[in-house]
């Protein structure tokens, strides 16, 4: 029942804004909060409005940071807005007010929509744009030696009437190496001070392997802090694994003098055994949403960098040519790993992980698709292999996946009704020829018709499967695809 | 939904089942992670724009998760609404260093209330400090500048 569920929805947010209001009071000395405009697992975000010095009236975004957030990790996300934001499509922040373990960072407010509500009817001139916006901040960010971590639209807002765009959510973000961002050092120097609470005997507790386990243990156990969107990222990294088995196994310290490899033969097999299986598991940031992630990240490789982020923007790019958003969608690092297969090949993948010290086995051989087939099809300009063999239409509601039942309320307004997806690939549109025709027509004058071999070209150096050889943001931009728009200094 | 599977997963020692996925560190050092899938994923390329063209059905049950209830459906969607409720509840505290069940429960606990007022923040403070803005406030005619707070 919709009707109770928004007004109970509405009734969550109204006592959510009094909370607020009482837990940071100066908030309702500066600010009438409108509205509650993003709840996610470690932040609530509302509209709210304030009388400037100068008369006017402004409208801000107000994150409520969980209150369980580390002061440094708060720190580090605000100095990231401070140092980067307000310029480059980075949003900037306006203000911060604290009170004890309550801070809420004030923004400019930046109104956009969900990208699932315009994805269909964008044109490819907007998406071209959209990634070379998107490609700007990523080359503005990573110049100071932050990896984001968590690029997906939800993160980088849209405006598309008045072109703005800006990146926002530095709540997962990490420093590089030689990051510029001083909380964010501190920030990954703090796991040392917060190893003994994940004492949780798997972790990195027992058996260390000699020299290069020990200096990459070194570097990664700072994702046991690291936040993520999965709660249960935030409570152990390693999800998988704390079996019964390991409980009896972790602790084994004879497993410290011999290498673990000389023991068991089930490497680059379709094995496990009681050896491999009582090694201590890898650790390795992965914070961040299943499926934007690298295939670095999804193979707990523990050297990661910029590169993280160009994946995921290559991610939104695939979504947005083939118009499907999400485009992976999976609840376990595995399961997006096989996708990602499926898309750029098996052989390839497991090849490109080599490269960075994984060994991936895959029991089916997957192919690499070509792009702009793949894509193409998936908007509906081609057809689907399916339906050469299949000649019953595939009436709408038994489509696997489907989401939108069309027109199930009539009486919206034009500007949304505009916005709704209404293609869909020929075999599972309802028999009206025409609709189809004209919805064709529509895309083609959205520039769908025809999309630059460039596009397709950068996608592919984007999800480059080997972080080493995957395009900068900064090489992005130079890319021919973004060919006549203005190259503004970085 | 395949009993047999499932119990031969419990055991995890042996041949994984196929199809499936497996990772593991070149270095061999450590534990390998793998997925017995009940179907690879493949993209259906007949699903409906602008949803996802992976069938949810991808889902398998994971082979190094115990006794992880996955891949079975929560059938009505009250359900999933009360359990994402009841994890938002629970989550770890990067302050305290220790998990709850609770949060409302946990921020009111006396460990916790006392790093919410111990110097722990003064490294925001000192960043905000650097801040101006021009807000007024709302209720009087007094106006001010923020960092004054
Ligand atoms: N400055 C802003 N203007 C408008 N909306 C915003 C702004 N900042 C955040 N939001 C909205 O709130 C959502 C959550 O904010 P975000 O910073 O991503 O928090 P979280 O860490 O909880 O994901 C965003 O996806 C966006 O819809
Ligand atoms: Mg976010
Ligand atoms: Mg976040
Ligand atoms: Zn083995
Ligand atoms: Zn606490």
């Amino acid at each position: 029942n919709r009707r109770s569920k928004a007004s109970s929805g509405k009734r969550d947010a109204e006592a959510d804004i009094e909370l607020l209001y009482k837990a940071v009071p100066q908030i309702g000395k500066v600010f009438h909060i409108i509205d509650k405009i993003g709840e996610g697992t470690f932040s609530s975000v509302y509209l709210g409005e304030a009388q400037m010095l100068d008369g006017t009236r402004q409208k801000f975004a107000l994150k409520h940071l969980i209150p369980t957030s580390h002061p440094t990790r708060i720190a580090a996300e605000l100095q990231c807005l401070t140092v980067t934001g307000g310029r480059e499509n980075v949003m900037g922040v306006t203000y911060c007010f604290r009170k004890e373990d309550h801070v809420v960072i004030v923004m400019p407010y930046l109104e956009h929509r969900a990208i699932v509500d315009i994805i269909c009817s964008l044109s490819f001139e907007e998406v071209r744009l959209y990634i070379y916006n998107l490609l700007k901040a990523l080359r503005h960010v990573h110049q100071f030696g932050i990896i984001h971590r968590d690029i997906k639209p939800n993160n980088f807002l849209y405006n598309r009437k008045t072109n703005e765009y800006a990146l926002v959510d530095f709540g997962l973000a990490q420093g590089t190496a030689d990051t510029q961002i001083d909380l964010l050092k501190e920030l990954s120097g703090l796991r040392k001070l917060q190893r003994p609470v994940f004492g949780e005997r798997n972790m990195n507790s027992c058996a260390q392997a000699p020299s290069t386990a020990k200096a990459s243990s070194a570097r990664t156990e700072f994702v046991k802090v690291a936040k993520a969107e999965d709660p249960a990222n935030r409570r152990y990294v390693a999800g998988r694994g704390t079996a019964p088995l390991r409980s009896q196994g972790a602790n084994h310290k004879p497993l410290r003098a011999v290498p673990p490899s000389a023991t068991c033969s089930c490497f680059q097999t379709d094995r496990v055994c009681n050896i491999c299986l009582s090694r201590k598991q890898q650790i390795a940031p992965r914070a961040g949403t299943p499926g934007f992630r690298a295939p670095e990240v999804l193979t707990k490789c523990p050297n990661q960098g910029t590169a993280i982020d160009v994946w995921s923007a290559g991610v939104i790019l695939l979504s947005l040519l083939s118009g499907r958003y999400p485009f992976f969608k999976a609840s376990d690092d595995l399961i997006a790993l096989s996708q990602i297969m499926t898309i750029r090949g098996s052989r390839e993948t497991i090849q490109a992980a080599k490269t960075f010290g994984k060994s991936i086995v895959c029991s089916r051989e997957l192919p690499r698709q070509d792009l702009r087939v793949l894509c193409e099809t998936l908007r509906g300009r081609r057809p689907s292999p399916d339906d050469n063999n299949d000649v019953t239409p595939r009436p709408l509601n038994s489509a696997p996946g489907k989401t939108k039942i069309p027109e199930e309320n009539p009486s919206q307004c034009p500007a949304e009704q505009e916005d709704r997806c209404d293609h869909t690939p020929s075999s599972n549109r309802p028999d009206t020829g025409d609709t189809q025709m004209v919805s064709m027509e529509t895309e083609d004058e959205r520039g769908w018709d025809r999309v630059p071999d460039e596009a397709y070209e950068l996608l592919d150096r984007l999800l480059d499967l080997n972080p080493a050889t995957r395009i900068t943001a900064a090489d992005a931009l130079k890319h021919p695809l973004f060919r006549g728009l203005k190259q503004q200094s970085a | 939904t395949e009993p047999t599977k499932r119990i031969f997963q419990k055991s995890k020692v042996g041949r994984i089942s196929k199809p499936f996925v497996k990772v593991e560190d070149s270095s061999r050092h450590y534990q390998p992670f793998y997925l017995s899938l009940t179907n690879i994923p493949e993209f259906n390329l007949t699903t409906l724009p602008p949803c996802t063209p992976f069938c949810p059905e991808d889902k398998g049950a994971p082979g190094n998760k115990p006794n992880g209830p996955r891949g079975v459906r929560a059938s009505a969607s009250d359900e999933r609404l009360i359990e994402r409720k009841k994890k938002k509840q629970g989550g770890y505290c990067e302050c305290c260093l220790m998990k709850y069940d609770n949060i409302t429960a946990h921020l009111q606990c006396d460990r916790h209330k006392a790093f919410a007022k111990s110097d722990e923040y003064i490294v925001v403070d000192k960043l905000v400090s650097a801040m101006r803005v021009n807000f007024s406030h709302r209720s009087k005619l007094k106006r001010c500048v923020f960092s004054t707070f």
